[in-house]
């Protein structure tokens, strides 16, 4: 395991390139690369919750602004374009001879591939592909985790224990993710080290555990766990399944059936 | 039964299942003793034990000890009406597991990987949804990196801003937390993304490629409202962003196959089935109400209406799950054989049938209705109605907070009064119940009888009148819990394109991945602890 144990994380977060950030723009990089575009090429995709339809006046006013730039000082598509040719064999922003590599073999792409045509999907915020080789990038590491759940955070924290650095995003105010909603049942095995554990007949090392593990004598959590523990409900065998309600009335019918427990 | 699984990720998770543990281990978590296999067949072999806290004065994560104020419950397991920002949901009593004062739950997962996390030196940028998989050229290349937008929640009157566990709590809890309020960022992946966004099951459009009535917009994922509801909560975002840089996908037919993956629950008039959500919980102000869990049995006290006020299935089978393709659990044979591995009688009739023997009352809820408009002929909401003497004779809360002003929740003197504050307080009813005070009397005409010729409903439990006023309505949940079906992977977790080529820099576990039958955090913790191992070794 310690060979697989890598330098720490090169940069610092966050990383905030120089580059006019044009990689939003289909219209724009589709102006940078006229010989490579399918000739239905258009923007394909409109943001869900766009209040309406714009007017024929503001899409005039608009595409000025994206071509010459707008009252706020940010740059039109000419100007881009010009920064990107300025700038087009040389970024050394972020140092790395990393940067370099991909930049040049972005370019090659660049030339070699033709553009996808964006399909929105689905109805998420799905804007289609954007450019790759016209990206700048706010912030870097190693590791991008999409979703900080069951899945996300040891995936995070797995790659942070190898070396790499790691954000994590997640599109709640939270993290826990649908994991943190759950009953927390983790069924794992293969000898794994609780399996072991309960079979050794052992205890935590915390000691927060004062049961037997199961199939010993005193040991109940292999059992039906209801009907020991809460002889007021209806046993269906499951825990916290939708059935385990109190008793109402005499002669309240059984078990009806065993629900599905959330997990 | 012959499953679904893709093989080659399958091994790849028995191979690694024992060192998740340890991880998990070391990385603070707390298990309770084993007991028994989880739902679903195939991987439930797999030994189940449960993330826990101990009751203790203090809450300290590392050491697994946590104060009934956080907890929500207290020593001798009663609730205590309240839930806490570390556990947004009330937590489980375990003492059959652990013994007194052990309580489990998701938040004694969650919590210590967080803290781990965070003291490892993990970032997390919060409030901001991936929007877009940024590859060199859509269908070729590296995967090199994504867009993501700022998608804060707020409470809903005041306006004020939900704030996470770990700024609230502050210390080392706030360490790693990246500030940006930037409508729009982009991140590089300098090795890889890895996928963990979750299933699809709050997307309809996603939905209805399993079911018709999926494209229904008051059908609820799982953790509805802590995850924000819709555009956020399983909105399939990374598969579709994963599909829109080409991978391709698996296991779609287990969205339908699966009976845990869609249900209604016993949970009336909340957002979601987590009656236990309750004040405390930071995002609690968007739920606005816990729901009153009244149990299967409790379903002999009400009627269940569509949204043009008819009843639409035997109500004391509304709830009922009967399919299983489980093992025998805890020693106890099932009805038809027990499994055994390679043998075709597994698949006899009579087992198959066991298998799926679902009772399709949600399809008879989500099917089309005489409310149902063109195009999409949605089935709208359903509703449990019953009166004062139900309450009173099973004894409901119906109370704050476990009822709320959250339009899903409604009281009348007459029925008509409740038709017409169903139809005016309900985001999703979008035709009037015109039939409801018919229904009601029909019903009552049933009851006198001692007979239910429409659903014959006579021999499953009491029925009883709807006649003492006032009179309630309350939403029946129709959750879509279980995503199956996502991005398809390979045992390394890279996503693989439909070609079946690895799309380069691009990983993904959880629920966003395909054909892996199996429920629950044991498949996810493993799928991202596989894709991390793997994608560091990707070249920067």
């Amino acid at each position: 395991m310690s060979s697989r144990i890598r330098a720490s994380a090169s940069s610092p977060l966050p990383l905030r390139h120089k580059i006019v950030r044009i990689g939003h723009d289909a219209r724009a990089e589709a102006a940078l690369q006229p010989e490579h575009l399918p000739s239905q090429h258009k923007p394909t995709h409109v943001a869900v919750g766009t209040p309406r339809r714009l007017s024929c006046r503001e899409v005039r006013k608009a595409q000025n602004s994206r071509q010459f730039g707008d009252h706020l000082g940010n740059p039109g598509q000419y100007v881009q374009e010009w920064r990107i040719n300025m700038s087009k064999n040389k970024v050394g922003d972020s140092g790395s001879t990393h940067d370099k590599k991909n930049l040049n073999r972005r370019n090659f792409i660049k030339r070699s591939a033709a553009i996808g045509v964006g399909t929105a999907a689905f109805g998420t915020a799905s804007t289609g592909p954007t450019q790759a080789q016209a990206m700048t990038w706010d912030y870097e590491a190693d590791i991008v985790v999409l979703g900080a759940g069951a899945t996300g955070l040891p995936a995070a924290i797995r790659a942070r224990d190898l070396g790499a650095s790691v954000i994590v995003v997640e599109q709640n105010f939270d993290i826990g993710g649908t994991m943190i909603h759950s009953n927390g049942n983790v069924s794992l095995g293969g000898g794994d080290a609780i399996q072991l554990r309960d079979l050794a007949g052992k205890n935590d090392p915390e000691g927060l555990i004062t049961v037997d593990p199961a199939g010993t004598a005193g040991g109940n959590a292999g059992r039906s766990r209801s009907s020991i523990s809460r002889p007021d409900r209806l046993d269906c065998g499951e825990h916290r399944c939708q059935s385990h309600v109190p008793v109402q009335q005499p002669g309240s019918p059984a078990c009806l059936g065993r629900q599905r427990c959330p997990g | 039964m012959y499953r679904y699984n893709n093989r080659e990720v399958l091994r790849a998770w028995a191979d690694n299942v024992a060192p998740v543990r340890q991880f998990l281990l070391d990385n603070y978590v707390k298990f309770t003793r084993i007991f028994g296999t989880h739902n679903e067949g195939g991987l439930s072999r797999a030994r189940r034990a449960t993330a826990m806290f101990k009751l203790g004065a203090v809450t300290d994560v590392k050491a697994g000890t946590v104060t009934q104020e956080d907890a929500g419950r207290d020593i001798d397991g009663k609730v205590l009406g309240h839930a806490s920002r570390l556990s947004p949901i009330v937590m489980d009593d375990q003492r059959i597991r652990g013994g007194r004062g052990v309580l489990g739950r998701g938040a004694a997962l969650a919590r210590p990987l967080e803290l781990s996390a965070k003291e490892k030196g993990v970032q997390f940028m919060l409030n901001r949804h991936m929007d877009e998989i940024i590859r060199e050229s859509q269908l070729s290349g590296r995967v090199l990196g994504i867009r993501a937008s700022y998608t804060p929640r707020r409470d809903p009157k005041t306006g004020e801003q939900f704030v996470s566990y770990g700024e609230f709590t502050g210390g080392v809890w706030a360490n790693g937390l990246i500030k940006d309020e930037r409508q729009t960022v982009t991140i590089r992946a300098r090795k890889a993304v890895i996928i963990g966004t979750g299933g699809h099951n709050g997307n309809p459009q996603f939905r209805a490629m399993f079911h018709p009535g999926g494209l229904e917009p008051s059908l609820t994922a799982k953790a509805w409202a802590w995850l924000g509801g819709p555009g956020r909560a399983a909105d399939a975002s990374g598969i579709i962003a994963g599909m829109n840089v080409g991978a391709g996908l698996d296991g779609m037919e287990q969205g339908y196959h699966n009976p845990s993956s869609r249900r209604i629950t016993t949970v009336l008039g909340a957002m979601d089935v987590a009656d236990l959500e309750l004040p405390g919980a930071a995002h609690f102000p968007y739920r606005r109400a816990g729901g009153v869990n009244v149990g299967a049995a409790g379903f002999q006290h009400l009627i269940a209406v569509n949204q043009v006020g008819k009843r639409f299935f035997n109500e004391m089978r509304v709830t009922q799950q009967l399919g299983s393709s489980e093992y025998p659990q805890n020693g106890a044979i099932k009805k038809w054989n027990e499994y055994v591995q390679g043998d075709w009688r597994n698949c006899k009739p009579d087992a198959v049938k066991a298998v799926y023997n679902d009772n399709f009352a949600i399809d008879a809820a989500l099917a089309i209705n005489e409310g149902s408009q063109p195009p999409h002929f949605l089935p709208g909401p359903i509703w449990a109605i019953f009166d004062q003497a139900a309450v009173d004779r099973a004894q409901w809360n119906v109370k704050p907070p476990y009822t709320g002003d959250n339009g899903l929740f409604f009281k009348a003197d007459t029925i008509e009064e409740l038709a017409a504050a169903i139809r005016a307080g309900n985001e999703h009813q979008k035709v009037a119940l015109t039939y409801l005070k018919e229904t009601v009397a029909r019903w009552n005409s049933f009851v006198a009888k001692g007979a239910d010729p429409d659903f014959e409903r006579g021999p499953d439990a009491p029925m009883h009148a709807i006649a003492t006023p006032p009179f309630y309505a309350a939403r029946i949940i129709i959750e879509w819990h279980d995503s199956c079906g996502g991005l398809r992977i390979n045992g390394k977790a890279q996503v693989l394109d439909m070609k079946g080529q690895v799309i380069p820099g691009l990983y993904a576990g959880g629920e966003a991945t395909g054909a892996h039958l199996m429920h629950g955090l044991g498949k996810c913790c493993t799928h991202g602890y596989m894709a991390a191992s793997n994608a560091v070794d990707e070249r920067a």
